[in-house]
């Protein structure tokens, strides 16, 4: 199984909603495994098509296991109910490709032990609605969580919407953009392992403070969006300047995000996250590096920013400007 | 006239090429067999871009196209080239199309370069109607785009443009030697 990959798969599935953002430990609760179960990681498979009536079951809640399903609700799938397809039908109108009502299925990497009693392998859950598709449907694996106990299920979408305004942190230039970018905003920097203040700030200065993903940039050059993304760079991360820019900030944060996962954990100052964007070489170099003398073309195509024109362009001062953005992006939290 | 034609036709080829390059690298549909001989390593991999499709052959860089990137690279010092070169073929057994270098996948990213391709049209060693085109990336503070024309190493017009944060720069060479350079500062600079 591969994160990213399409998997067809049939058994027991739950909303979104009812595990979104929790941790292993709390979902092993929930869903109803034994304590454990999850302890070497599981994969999130979220539907990407509906089952048809024939191809589900009801299955009650959680605190009943498949094999006590009879037992305690009775025939709850009985093929003679007249009313069985309207149940259904309004059941299915509470679900959706998109967002938190979305299907999921958890598939832990431990797989179901044959030898073990049915009521110690799967106890009584937290009581969480179920289904059990009994034909098979197709999922994609939305992602891997390990990390057990504390690992979380962050899908990528849905989660930030349910949550809104009141669980994301205040960070730097909050208040010039919306509740699900600073939500996004903290994913893409928690996912490529940088400050989110450094993240916010970058895109701050790179956008003219617009956060607009269609910002061009202002000395005429192919930059567009968030980071500015030059042509060759879009060519790099299989898009266009164009199609960049005609996506909305939240979609494009994913493309800032694929460009910095290439340097993921060697960003630990505002100066090399910058130096990202601007000349990847010189990260990890101290701030006396010098990056361009007087004599090559690159110190010509950048020679205002030698502030001290001694004809050496220095990380220091090339980072100069972004720190000076930092400081204004403290007076601009949500 | 009839050069001129060719000129043309590689030009157009390129164009088509340029705008589906992606496609050429990723969409890998067939690989049938590989097969060795000597230094060359035929793939016979259909390679789709667009609607085009080629069979690849991996032949290592040979000596003329060695010395004729080396005098390239005394003009434009940031060039990077390998032993390994892709080579595009309409059909088995038909003529050259185009070739792409190949560059160790260190040499992105943590070597500085975000990306990097470069690609030629025409066989340099047979002197044939050339043309070679490149761009890359460093950072916002160094990218370039250039193209060279000319069968060999005596006889080409090598021009590239290169984009900073304050400036572009215009550069042009004939076999050898710098004819033309020029610096255009950015607005708002």
């Amino acid at each position: 199984m591969q994160v990213g990959k399409m998997a067809f798969q049939a058994g027991f599935v739950t909303k979104q909603i009812n595990i979104q953002g929790h941790t292993l430990a709390e979902i092993e609760k929930r869903l109803g495994f034994h304590k454990g179960r999850l302890r070497n990681g599981a994969y999130f498979l979220v539907a990407e098509e509906l089952p048809s009536n024939s191809g589900f079951l009801f299955a009650g809640y959680t605190q009943v296991a498949d094999h006590r399903t009879a037992k305690i609700y009775g025939n709850i799938n009985d093929p003679k109910d007249p009313g069985g397809d309207i149940k259904k039908r309004n059941v299915k109108r509470t679900w959706s490709l998109h967002g938190s009502a979305r299907l999921v299925k958890v598939v832990p990497v431990i797989k179901h032990n044959e030898h073990m009693n049915l009521d110690k392998q799967y106890m009584p859950g937290s009581g969480i609605p179920q289904w059990k598709l009994i034909k098979p449907v197709r999922f994609r694996v939305e992602s891997f969580v390990s990390n057990y106990p504390s690992g979380r299920f962050i899908p990528s979408q849905g989660f930030y919407h349910a949550i809104g305004t009141q669980n994301t942190e205040s960070i730097y230039f909050g208040s010039k953009v919306s509740a699900e970018f600073r939500a996004e905003a903290q994913r893409v920097a928690q996912s490529v392992d940088i400050d989110v203040n450094y993240l916010m700030t970058i895109m701050a200065f790179e956008t003219a403070g617009s956060f607009s993903p269609s910002q061009k940039n202002l000395n005429g050059s192919s930059g567009t969006g968030l980071i500015q993304f030059m042509s060759f760079t879009a060519t790099h991360l299989n898009t266009t300047t164009e199609k960049l820019s005609k996506m909305t900030a939240v979609e494009q944060l994913k493309y800032v995000e694929k460009y910095f996962m290439d340097y993921k954990g060697k960003l630990k100052t505002l100066e090399d996250t910058y130096m990202a964007v601007l000349y990847p070489k010189a990260i990890g170099q101290s701030l006396d590096y010098v990056l361009f003398t007087k004599g090559s073309l690159a110190y010509t195509q950048n020679e205002k920013l030698d502030a001290d024109k001694d004809g050496k362009i220095t990380k220091k001062e090339v980072s100069a400007k972004i720190n000076a953005k930092y400081l204004e992006g403290a007076k601009l939290k949500n | 006239m009839r050069k001129q034609l060719y000129y043309f036709l590689a030009i157009s080829i390129f164009s088509c090429f340029s705008c589906q390059s992606d496609a050429t690298v990723n969409k890998k549909s067939t690989i049938a067999k590989e097969t060795t001989t000597g230094d060359t390593t035929t793939n016979k991999t259909i390679t789709s871009a667009g609607n085009a499709e080629y069979y690849t052959i991996s032949k290592p860089l040979q000596a003329e196209e060695r010395r004729f990137f080396a005098v390239l690279k005394k003009e434009n010092q940031d060039l990077l080239f390998s032993d390994e070169v892709k080579r595009f073929y309409a059909a088995k057994d038909s003529s050259l199309i185009f070739s792409e270098i190949v560059v160790p996948k260190d040499t992105l990213l943590s070597g500085g370069y975000v990306f990097y391709s470069f690609a030629y049209f025409g066989e340099i060693s047979k002197e044939s109607d050339v043309r070679i085109t490149y761009s890359y990336s460093l950072g916002q503070m160094d990218s370039k785009t250039g193209s060279v024309y000319g069968p060999n190493v005596n006889d080409y017009f090598h021009t590239y443009t290169g984009y900073g944060l304050s400036a572009k720069v215009v550069v042009m060479y004939n076999n050898g030697k710098q004819l033309y350079t020029k610096t255009i500062p950015l607005k708002n600079n």
